[in-house]
């Protein structure tokens, strides 16, 4: 929003009418004599060409816009931007994702399950203010993606990057929770939440969930767990990252239910089930709900000033109307 | 001191200026004579002087007063509500091929590497972020307190993260000027890890874009003024296409010149009073010109000169138009 910083300057507009009229139609004004180029009282002399006198209009005009633009300058105009800034510290939210094979179940329209887990993810993302936000996923094995950061931008990009399997064929529930509750340990939030988001049993790596479990919980996190997926049959449909071959079929789609619930138990968080897309996209609104942090806030305002165009713009203008009638029109004062 | 020195060659538009007032002076006496007569030319010829006289000094002075008025003298300062609430820190570190170079034990990378690691371990709930730049700048952690990550990426730290080759510095400040989050009241600081040698990239243009996001940025220069080879996979050291070994020097004066540029600091990475700065600033330690919840904000003093400039063009148009001695 552009605004004036004092005002009180653009009374002095209320010259520029005076001016203008003194300067240019004022008959007894100085300056300039008529000299009669005919027989005695005739009419001094008046050029016929249009031309030139629209040149001398638009020159003149140049000018007095330019002297107005100055006094517009005078006033102070900036652009002012509100920022909201957050008072207070946020929670530390990890989410830690399954990518393995399974996750390509096409049960969760448009796409498939690891899609739509995605999306959520950025819905999410996108509705917090001041928590700072991590991912982690896991396979076979599991890596930090993006540590908890309030770059919500760049978090919003690498989620968009992320495909499955990158780290394998296994579920490694255990080391994702791991990971996430080891990038957890240094931060200063009162408050920390790891949203876990898998299809699948357990199958890989060297930490047990219950034992990484066991770590979030006496390190204060606390763990939301969310199986999602139909269970039954389900079409399925991914690209082999070994052979690049596109691998379709149906599998018999099935998760632990006992053992997220444990996991969510354990920590003090709770389990939830997603059947589908919309279950799942209110599961994460009910989390988000839940895992409300200080949201007073202050409006902070940052101006910039836009004077300096206003002045060039208008010394250009004065400055080519001298030029014009001096070396143009060839006027003598 | 004015802040935009630069505007001061706006004064040479003074030259042709007055040259054309001369000739107009000229050129109007003899205009005066030849419409209102020689018998009459006394008369005018005075009146005619001192009104070119008053309407050009007018006119001058107000070229003057406005160019001034775009130098950005700073005016008085006043306070502001300021209360921070920490630091935001983004390392900045320059991976090209000249920081292999081992004129500093072990290499240059390995010392930056040292530096980002002590003040990371030494600032507890320190915010830290880190961008590397080659021939372009990419931000690999965004700010966080999550220091493992960084520790982590340490371990991988070198100059093959990036193949395109260079020592872009613009898109490696700009990459770190984009990094801060928005939606906190922070001091914001870049440390910037370079030999600042062939540096590229519009560097006013991101230091002006970090001085309006009010990020400022600290300097410190990795590697020595005699310089060094720099070696090669192939356990030699980099040849030219001449066949002679490549000395890289540490350029101290570009590295110099972006922390002053921006209310800065420069250090060489060796420097004892290095590390302790750095943490301090990361702690919250480095807030300048705060005191108790406020900070002193100047703005640039131009409505000075330019109410003289207004006052200069007014001049130069009324001499004109006033008829005096009721004849001209």
């Amino acid at each position: 929003m552009w605004i004036f910083e004092s005002p009180a300057y653009l009374l002095l507009l209320t010259l520029l009418l005076p001016s203008i009229y003194f300067c240019h139609f004022y008959r007894k004004r100085g300056g300039v004599f008529p000299a009669s180029f005919g027989v005695w009282k005739s009419s001094s002399f008046k050029s016929s060409n249009h031309f030139l006198k629209f040149v001398l209009f638009l020159s003149t005009t140049a000018s007095w816009i330019g002297f107005a633009g100055l006094i517009f300058a005078l006033a102070g105009p900036s652009y002012v931007e509100k920022e909201k800034i957050y008072i207070g510290r946020g929670i530390d939210i990890v989410f830690v994702l399954d990518e393995s094979p399974s996750m390509a179940a096409m049960d969760f329209p448009p796409s498939n399950r690891f899609e739509a887990a995605k999306e959520v993810i950025k819905s999410f993302v996108s509705a917090r203010g001041n928590d700072p936000i991590g991912l982690v996923t896991f396979a076979a094995e599991a890596a930090l993606r993006i540590p908890p950061t309030l770059d919500y931008d760049g978090f919003i990009e690498e989620v968009e990057k992320l495909s499955l399997m990158e780290l394998g064929n296994g579920t490694a529930v255990g080391l994702g929770i791991a990971i996430a509750a080891l990038h957890m340990q240094n931060s200063t939030a009162v408050e920390k939440v790891i949203i876990l988001i898998t299809d699948g049993e357990s199958n890989a790596g060297e930490i047990v969930p219950e034992s990484a479990a066991d770590i979030a919980a006496q390190m204060g996190i606390k763990i939301y767990s969310i199986g999602i997926g139909t269970k039954g049959e389900v079409p399925i449909e991914y690209e082999d990252k070994a052979t690049g071959k596109i691998i379709t079929g149906r599998f018999n789609s099935d998760f632990n239910e006992k053992l997220l619930r444990e996991i969510a138990e354990t920590t003090g968080g709770r389990y939830y089930y997603a059947p589908s897309t919309n279950a799942l996209g209110s599961i994460i609104k009910t989390i988000d709900s839940q895992e409300s942090s200080d949201k007073r806030i202050k409006i902070k305002t940052r101006s910039k000033p836009g004077y300096k165009m206003l002045i060039i713009f208008s010394m250009t203008l004065i400055l080519a109307d001298f030029t014009i009638k001096k070396l143009f029109f060839r006027e003598i004062l | 001191m004015a802040q935009n020195p630069e505007v001061f060659w706006l004064f040479i538009l003074l030259v042709p200026m007055i040259i054309i007032m001369l000739l107009q002076y000229l050129n109007g006496r003899m205009t005066l004579v030849k419409t209102s007569g020689e018998w009459r030319s006394g008369d005018y010829y005075d009146l005619y002087t001192i009104k070119w006289f008053f309407t050009s000094l007018g006119f001058l002075l107000f070229l003057v007063f406005t160019v001034l008025s775009l130098a950005g003298y700073p005016g008085r300062g006043y306070p502001v509500g300021y209360e921070p609430s920490g630091s935001d820190i983004i390392f900045v570190v320059d991976v090209s091929e000249s920081m292999k170079a081992e004129d500093i034990q072990p290499s240059r990378l390995a010392v930056v590497s040292r530096v980002i690691r002590s003040v990371c371990e030494n600032t507890p709930g320190g915010r830290f972020g880190l961008v590397i730049f080659k021939g372009r700048g990419v931000k690999i952690i965004p700010s966080t307190e999550d220091v493992e990550a960084v520790f982590n990426f340490l371990n991988y730290l070198s100059t093959d993260l990036i193949s395109s080759p260079g020592s872009n510095i613009q898109l490696g400040l700009a990459a770190a000027v984009n990094a801060f989050p928005s939606g906190e009241e922070r001091e914001k600081y870049i440390i910037l890890l370079s030999d600042g040698e062939a540096l590229s990239g519009d560097l006013d243009e991101v230091l002006s874009r970090a001085v309006a996001s009010e990020v400022t940025i600290y300097c410190a220069g990795a590697g020595t003024v005699a310089g060094a080879a720099i070696p090669t996979a192939d356990g030699g050291f980099l040849k030219d296409p001449a066949g002679e070994t490549v000395i890289s020097r540490m350029n101290e004066q570009s590295l110099r010149y972006i922390a002053d540029s921006t209310a800065g600091r420069y250090y060489n990475i060796l420097d004892n009073s290095l590390l302790p700065d750095l943490i301090a600033l990361a702690g919250g330690g480095g807030i300048k010109d705060t005191e108790e919840g406020y900070r002193i904000v100047t703005k640039e003093r131009y409505r000075f000169f330019l109410v003289f400039a207004l006052m200069g063009l007014l001049i130069a148009r009324i001499v004109k138009v006033v008829r005096w001695k009721n004849f001209y």
